[in-house]
């Protein structure tokens, strides 16, 4: 059974009237001509309330007439089996799968290759997840299956799609709905026309603690959290930064800005940023001095390695850099501009010297408030090896800088955050409550589709002849029988 | 007449119930099938006054009836006379009609008012057909409705057609419209009051002997409907009196008992008073034939009984 309109059920309130006109209220009394009045002077009027047996038949039957109406008024939709055939003949889906960290989650182990192995393996809940969307997505007449990280952010695609596909639409997110995945909010802006089917998926919670580091020099301070679903605790405490190899960027600098550069460096490792640069991945970020830069902005080539475009999409969307990109403005304005971020139009890639402006190969990374890029990003080979090389157009020794390098340090790694260890999911009661079948808009859509009030109303209709053929009968067995 | 009128007539009379008496919208018609109803038992009406006045007496012929043969003379002389009359209206008989409110009930079916009526439509044409003068009086708001008491079909006929004009309405003074009546009564006669005696019952149990003092004979003929006096009714009811409006909230079953007995005892005082007074009383029910009910009446009057009063004249 589903009710389209249960705000409808606030009128069962209108139950408690005929109660209380049942139980306060008098029989009207039968106008009666009578030659003389002078025998009836003795008699009085005795106090007769509706608590008879007779009536507590109409009241039942008054009682019976409001439910069935407040009923129908909630538009019911009664679930049949040849009804679902029919729904799932022509529906479409779309399987929302979410991939995020805690989906993937196999140990305690955050680093980049724990995570990369637990992906590979065909047990993590993720995987599972994608078995069990695809068993979903095979009952519907089309359908698409979509991954994501954040299944919050991907409904209203699907509900785009769902828009250019005929008959009824459901949208089917399959996640461990860890809290916050999913909120109300989220599942408003869902159309009502479409369908809402949430899988549950349960993953191990966290089984060790949580750690976050900052350096600071050789020394890193690490807060350790233990999570459960019903307390957090924290942990502090200093240890000495152990030695990793190939975990610094190739920094190339002129020779005034090599001391402020490393400095960004250990800003960014310091404001708490896992920065931590894999041999597999070089990156080389070049300073506006460096004496290389020309030429290496001559021999800058297109992005090939799939890890790079990740890293700029990653970037993208990095809040750090756009912070930093908004700051600098001001810092400009301040009177410290830099030399070459005045740019002009140029078109097929800066010319050594020339104003930074993206286009082929180069791509921007990072805005400030007045639209300039922060950086420009391609493939150059340097030591014989194709880096992913940043051409910074900031002073190396901001925080601009620093924020760079911290966002790039970050798209690379695949630590994640640290609400992906969020222990507490949402309860099945408030899943089960966000959750609404498919309706055919070829029936009129959400707000007017067909119900099975109709019938309800029917027996409405019943009763409301029932309550009257039995007001009457109690009438006449209270009339006066005249010959 | 031919014959299968007739025979629609004597199955009409054998049957005149009160539904069909209410279905004769022509009162005279009613009252004739009434009247004959009550002559087809074979009882005399008991309502005679000195029908005959000796005149002259003249030499019998044969076919002379024997009973006016004057036996004393042909005692005496060994003649033969007989004794000649002249025809007079020996009885005047003033029919009261309440015509109130009260009367028009029960509002379905045959109401007192009519069932009042079709007996004194009745009764006057009884007087009527026998040499008798019949007239009427009741009230029709503050006037008085009157006909003097005369004989002859077409006082008959106008006397019945102002019945049928009366409409049941308003209260009505009784004791003023009796004694009314008895003053326009010339000579002593018969006063026939036909109500429901609710109206001022002791003033008008005053008036009533007034009258009979006076010399006239009164019948009292109290109509009531079988509603009043079974009272059958259930539930809440607001009774409103039809005379004056007022209205009365009353639980029916609770106080059944209460109002049957009031009556009883109301009923049970008419009666007592009436013989008291030496009045004839008839309780007549409007769910009984008229024909029956003034039968049983005229039978009961006409029966030779001890407690007649001294002053009753003409039976037979």
């Amino acid at each position: 059974m589903i009710w389209g309109n249960p705000w409808a059920w606030l009128g069962a309130a209108a139950l408690v009237v005929p109660v209380l006109i049942h139980m306060l209220g008098r029989r009207q009394a039968r106008v009666l001509p009578f030659p003389t009045l002078r025998f009836l002077a003795a008699s009085r009027l005795q106090p007769v309330r509706r608590t008879r047996v007779q009536d507590l038949t109409l009241l039942a039957l008054r009682l019976l007439i409001l439910a069935f109406a407040v009923a129908a008024l909630a538009r019911p939709l009664f679930s049949t089996a040849a009804r679902d055939d029919a729904l799932a003949a022509m529906l479409s889906r779309v399987v929302i799968v979410d991939t995020s960290a805690s989906m993937l989650r196999t140990s305690t182990d955050t680093t980049a290759a724990a995570v990369s192995a637990a992906t590979a393996d065909s047990e993590t809940a993720a995987a599972s997840a994608r078995r069990e969307a695809q068993r979903i997505a095979n009952d519907a007449t089309s359908s698409i299956v979509v991954e994501t990280a954040s299944p919050a952010a991907s409904l209203a695609g699907a509900a785009a799609w769902l828009g250019t596909q005929p008959g009824p639409g459901e949208i089917v997110v399959v996640s461990d709905f860890q809290a916050g995945t999913l909120d109300s909010a989220a599942v408003a802006r869902v159309p009502a026309s479409f369908g809402l089917r949430l899988h549950s998926i349960g993953v191990a919670a966290p089984d060790g603690p949580v750690e976050i580091t900052s350096l600071t020099g050789d020394t890193e301070t690490v807060a350790r959290f233990t999570l459960t679903e019903d307390a957090t605790s924290a942990e502090w405490f200093v240890r000495p930064v152990a030695e990793r190899s190939g975990t610094v960027p190739l920094l190339l600098a002129g020779d005034g800005e090599a001391m402020v550069a490393d400095a960004a460096f250990r800003a960014a490792r310091h404001a708490g940023h896992d920065v931590r640069f894999g041999p597999d991945r070089p990156i080389a970020i070049v300073y506006e001095e460096y004496e290389g830069r020309d030429s290496l902005l001559r021999d800058a080539l297109a992005l090939d390695s799939p890890w790079m475009a990740q890293t700029l999409a990653r970037l993208r969307d990095d809040d750090l850099l756009h912070t930093a990109g908004a700051t600098l403005a001001g810092i400009r304005d301040g009177g410290v501009p830099r030399a070459g971020v005045e740019r002009t139009a140029v078109t097929g890639g800066p010319a050594p010297g020339d104003a930074m402006t993206p286009g082929e190969p180069f791509v921007g990374v990072g805005h400030a408030s007045d639209g300039s890029t922060l950086a420009l990003a391609a493939r150059a080979p340097i030591e014989g090896r194709d880096h992913l090389v940043f051409f910074a157009a900031i002073d190396p020794g901001s925080l601009a800088a620093a924020a760079l390098i911290g966002s790039i340090g970050r798209a690379l790694s695949n630590a994640p955050p640290v609400t992906e260890f969020e222990p507490a999911v949402t309860p099945d009661v408030v899943l089960a409550s966000w959750q609404r079948p498919p309706v055919d808009r070829a029936a009129g859509g959400a707000n007017t589709d067909a119900s099975d009030g109709r019938w309800l109303w029917l027996v409405v209709l019943a009763l409301l002849v029932g309550e009257t053929v039995y007001r009457r009968s109690l009438r006449r067995a209270a009339t006066v029988a005249i010959e | 007449m031919n014959g299968s009128s007739k025979q629609f007539r004597r199955d009409l009379m054998s049957a005149l119930s009160p539904a069909v008496v209410a279905a004769l919208h022509d009162l005279e018609l009613a009252a004739r099938l009434v009247v004959e109803g009550v002559r087809a038992g074979g009882h005399r009406s008991p309502l005679h006054g000195y029908s005959a006045e000796f005149q002259q007496h003249r030499p019998y012929r044969a076919g002379d009836d024997l009973k006016h043969l004057d036996w004393k003379v042909l005692a005496r002389t060994d003649r033969l006379y007989t004794r000649q009359f002249r025809e007079t209206t020996s009885l005047s008989a003033m029919l009261v009609l309440d015509s109130s409110a009260s009367m028009a009930f029960p509002p379905t079916g045959i109401s007192k008012f009519r069932y009042a009526s079709v007996i004194a439509a009745a009764l006057a044409y009884l007087i009527s057909t026998q040499g008798d003068a019949v007239g009427l009086m009741s009230m029709q708001g503050d006037d008085f409705a009157f006909i003097p008491a005369r004989g002859g079909r077409p006082h008959l006929r106008a006397l019945i057609a102002r019945i049928d004009g009366l409409d049941p309405a308003g209260t009505w003074d009784a004791p003023r419209t009796i004694a009314r009546a008895a003053e326009l009564l010339r000579r002593r006669g018969v006063v026939i009051v036909i109500s429901d005696f609710y109206d001022a019952e002791d003033e008008t149990g005053r008036a009533l002997r007034r009258v009979a003092r006076v010399g006239h004979d009164i019948v009292m003929l109290h109509v009531v409907s079988p509603e009043e006096t079974t009272f059958p009714y259930h539930g809440d009811l607001a009774f409103v009196d039809l005379e004056s409006g007022e209205r009365r909230l009353v639980d029916a079953a609770g106080i059944e008992t209460a109002y049957r007995t009031a009556l009883r005892e109301f009923l049970e005082r008419c009666r007592t008073r009436a013989m008291r007074d030496g009045m004839d009383y008839a309780l007549l029910s409007t769910g009984d034939p008229p024909e029956r009910a003034l039968r049983e009446y005229l039978l009961r009057r006409n029966a030779p009984t001890a407690a007649a009063p001294a002053d009753r004249r003409g039976v037979g």
